[in-house]
């Protein structure tokens, strides 16, 4: 077999490249296809719209992927002009006007990610007060430079100048308060996890329903006087924003957005009317904001004084399991010190002359009397810790597991490790202790993330399917470099480890742990290469429909 | 050297512990006593023993180094050896800057423990010698008078007899006979007799303090 020298066509597009041309067509296309959808209202002939979300979506674009696109934000705005806006103007206007927009959105930018340091994250209060320090003069800046080419075309008659650049100034900012901070809160790997279940599922539901019926109160009911109402928007929006922080408000401000817009034209308001409402509009979405971040801030330091609660809380176990083992020692080395002397004084006796023969037995009665104490610190010692902490409950298999698993989803991403629970349907209960079975999830599932997280792709899969008779097995997979073989044998020893801190007690406490729940614990291959731990437990399938 | 009467003590709350050491300690030759408390030691306790004393540190009760302090208070000439079940650096520490011998960890390794003994038993009959010697010393030291005590001074000074006549302003024939008597008192034949027994009691200054 000769290997053929290989000359390896190299792509000359890097993939790079490639998401960069998309994001750039797909941006475009967004932009025009936003104009498109909120060219409500405009005021003719140079189309200037009430609530114009399109800048929002130029300052997240150059944020996520760089000053250096800048053009791309001329070509939208040129298109959306030509396109969307039909303005009866030459075509060199309408490139100054987009040049304008896009020198104003460009610098805004800028002074985003490099002044106010706003780029991947939109996370606390001073972000947000810088935001809104540099759109909203940015905002202002692209309307009078919007309506002063346009009033230089002849176009916009000079009387209306100041009235079109506020509501020029009050569209874009606006749109920019809405979209912006939306965008950057689920922007890329920052979308958060929901959890909770039906109940959060049902208040979401409940908290959509009542901005609905805010509205229907301010809109619908013939007798309340609009604007007087309007503050009612702002109690589910408190809801939200209490409840899910800055997460819930952006998407509740964009709710009450477009449905305040929808219903503007669909009951034909002024374009006065239109106006004051977006003026109202802004303050709700400004106090949404900063309360929504408010919020999230203190989440974030709950979740942080939670963490180091839990980091003590180690601390003084791991400070009273070594008292408890200084006591230990100590106990153990009453009997052995003695079985040590009482066999030195043996051995003198056998080199003595004269027959010992009757000293020698009553010692050595005495070695092994010691010896059995010796055995009962031992039985103490697991009595203390049987006794003191099995607790048996009835619990189904996947909270169970889920429980165990929750404390260590945040250290798998955090070693890059996806962790998935796989657990098949119709699993029965089981009695266990729920302590103690985390415990053997937070070792095993530990070791795994250590295991595998030099590893590419590396990934933990911990599955629980019916093992045989009637027990459960669980098992914990990772894709790391497996179970050294010289490691094998000594696995489940205690003090046995390869880990250069290790104490090499985790397994032997597993197991011990597992053995208290007569389960088994053992190791085996991975069928991706890597280790797998399994353990079984007795299960109880009274509370399973047997459906198969 | 007589070591007749030089025991080991063993004061160790764990009755095993107790009874294998004295066990082995007597097996290789050393007679012992044993004690299930510091209390227990004290209350039975006299100045007269001789010998070492095998101390556990760690003892329900007065402990170990407290023991240690007590009878150093009372003035006891025994040596110690700490024992102890649990390795405490800091426990060490104290008990040997408090003059301990040694300091042992359970399980006891048996050529430690024997060397140990044996050099606690050892400076306990250094000790006790250099206390006869003491006593004996002062005893004989008493029995000078005024001129004697001064002969006996300026001959340690290393002073000739006439130097010595002049100081005390008497005849040398006078120092001769102050200095024959003192000799006989002091049990010491010649010069370098007297001097060996002085220096036996190892602290002259003490002993000896100059009387002028």
């Amino acid at each position: 077999m000769d290997t053929e020298p290989s000359v390896r066509y190299t792509p000359t597009i890097k993939v790079a490249t490639i998401v960069r041309v998309l994001a750039i067509v797909g941006y475009i296309a967004l932009y025009v296809f936003l104009d498109w959808l909120s060219y409500i209202h405009p005021v003719l002939p140079v189309a200037i719209t009430p609530w114009n979300p399109p800048p929002g979506l130029s300052l997240v674009f150059l944020l996520h992927f760089g000053l250096r696109n800048w053009p791309a934000l001329f070509v939208a705005a040129f298109l959306a002009e030509v396109l969307v806006r039909d303005i009866p103007a030459p075509l060199p206007w309408l490139a100054f006007s987009s040049c304008a927009l896009t020198g104003c959105y460009a610098t805004v930018a800028a002074l985003l990610a490099d002044k106010a340091r706003i780029g991947e994250s939109f996370d606390n209060l001073r972000d947000l007060t810088r935001f809104l320090a540099v759109i909203l003069p940015g905002a202002l800046a692209a309307a009078l430079a919007y309506v002063a080419i346009f009033t230089l075309a002849g176009l916009v008659p000079d009387a209306g100048f100041f009235a079109n650049v506020l509501r020029f100034w009050v569209g874009d900012a606006i749109g920019i308060m809405v979209v912006t901070p939306l965008l950057l809160v689920y922007g890329a790997g920052n979308i958060p996890r929901l959890r909770g279940g039906w109940r959060a599922t049902a208040e979401m539901m409940l908290q959509a329903v009542s901005v609905l019926l805010a509205l229907w109160l301010i809109f619908g009911v013939e007798l309340t006087d609009e604007y007087k109402f309007f503050y009612l928007l702002f109690l589910p929006l408190i809801w939200v924003a209490m409840r899910h922080g800055i997460q819930g408000a952006t998407v509740a401000i964009a709710g009450i957005q477009l449905s305040l817009i929808a219903i503007l034209q669909w009951s034909g308001r002024s374009d006065t009317e239109v106006l004051e409402f977006q003026l109202l509009m802004a303050t709700l979405t400004v106090t949404g904001l900063f309360l929504g971040l408010a919020v999230t801030n203190r989440y974030k330091v709950e979740e942080q004084l939670r963490h180091r609660q839990t980091k003590l809380n180690q601390a003084l176990r791991m400070a009273a399991a070594g008292e408890m083992a200084s006591a230990f020692a100590h106990e153990l080395n009453q009997p052995l010190s003695a079985i040590s002397n009482y066999l030195r004084a043996c051995q003198t006796m056998l080199t003595m002359p004269d027959d010992q023969r009757e000293l020698l037995c009553a010692t050595m009665d005495k070695v092994v009397a010691e010896a059995g104490r010796a055995g009962q610190v031992m039985q103490r010692l697991r009595d203390f810790y049987r006794s003191g902490t099995l607790r048996l409950e009835r619990i189904a298999l996947e909270p169970l597991l889920q429980g165990g698993l929750e404390p260590l989803i945040k250290r798998a991403g955090h070693h890059g490790v996806a962790l998935s629970l796989k657990v098949a349907t119709g699993q029965p209960e089981v009695l266990v202790d729920r302590i103690q079975i985390e415990t053997v999830l937070h070792n095993l599932v530990g070791n795994a993330i250590e295991a595998s997280a030099a590893s590419k792709h590396a990934k933990i899969e911990v599955s629980a399917v019916p093992g045989e008779n009637g027990e459960v097995r669980v098992c914990v997979a990772d894709n790391g470099p497996g179970i050294a073989p010289e490691m094998a044998n000594r696995l489940f020893e205690a003090f046995a480890t390869d880990k250069p801190d290790g104490m090499g007690l985790g397994l032997a406490i597993t197991r011990s742990l597992i053995d208290a729940h007569k389960g088994r614990l053992w190791a085996e291959a991975a069928p991706g290469g890597g280790a797998c731990f399994c353990f079984t437990l007795p299960a109880d399938y009274s509370g399973v429909n047997d459906h198969g | 050297m007589d070591n007749n009467n030089a025991l080991v003590y063993i004061v160790d709350d764990d009755a095993a512990g107790r009874d294998s050491l004295s066990l082995l300690l007597r097996l290789k030759g050393f007679e012992n006593r044993v004690f299930t408390s510091a209390e227990e030691f004290l209350a039975q306790y006299s100045p007269a023993w001789r010998g070492c004393l095998l101390l556990d540190i760690r003892m329900a009760g007065m402990n170990g180094l407290a023991l240690q302090r007590e009878l150093a208070e009372r003035g006891s000439v025994l040596t110690i050896v700490f024992i102890t079940a649990h390795g405490d650096a800091a426990k060490a520490r104290a008990a040997l800057k408090a003059g301990a011998v040694d300091f042992l960890e359970k399980p006891l390794d048996d050529r430690m423990l024997l060397a140990a003994v044996r050099e606690a038993l050892d400076r306990a009959i250094r000790e006790r010698n250099a206390c006869e010697a003491r006593d004996t010393l002062a005893a004989r030291l008493a029995r000078l008078t005024g001129r004697e005590r001064q002969v006996l001074d300026m001959v340690l000074e290393g002073r000739h007899n006439r130097e010595i006549a002049a100081q005390l302003e008497i005849s040398p024939r006078t120092v001769e006979v102050y200095k024959a008597r003192m000799m006989e008192k002091m049990q010491a034949r010649t010069l370098p007799d007297l001097m060996r027994s002085v220096f036996a009691a190892q602290s002259r200054a003490e002993t000896i303090a100059p009387t002028h």
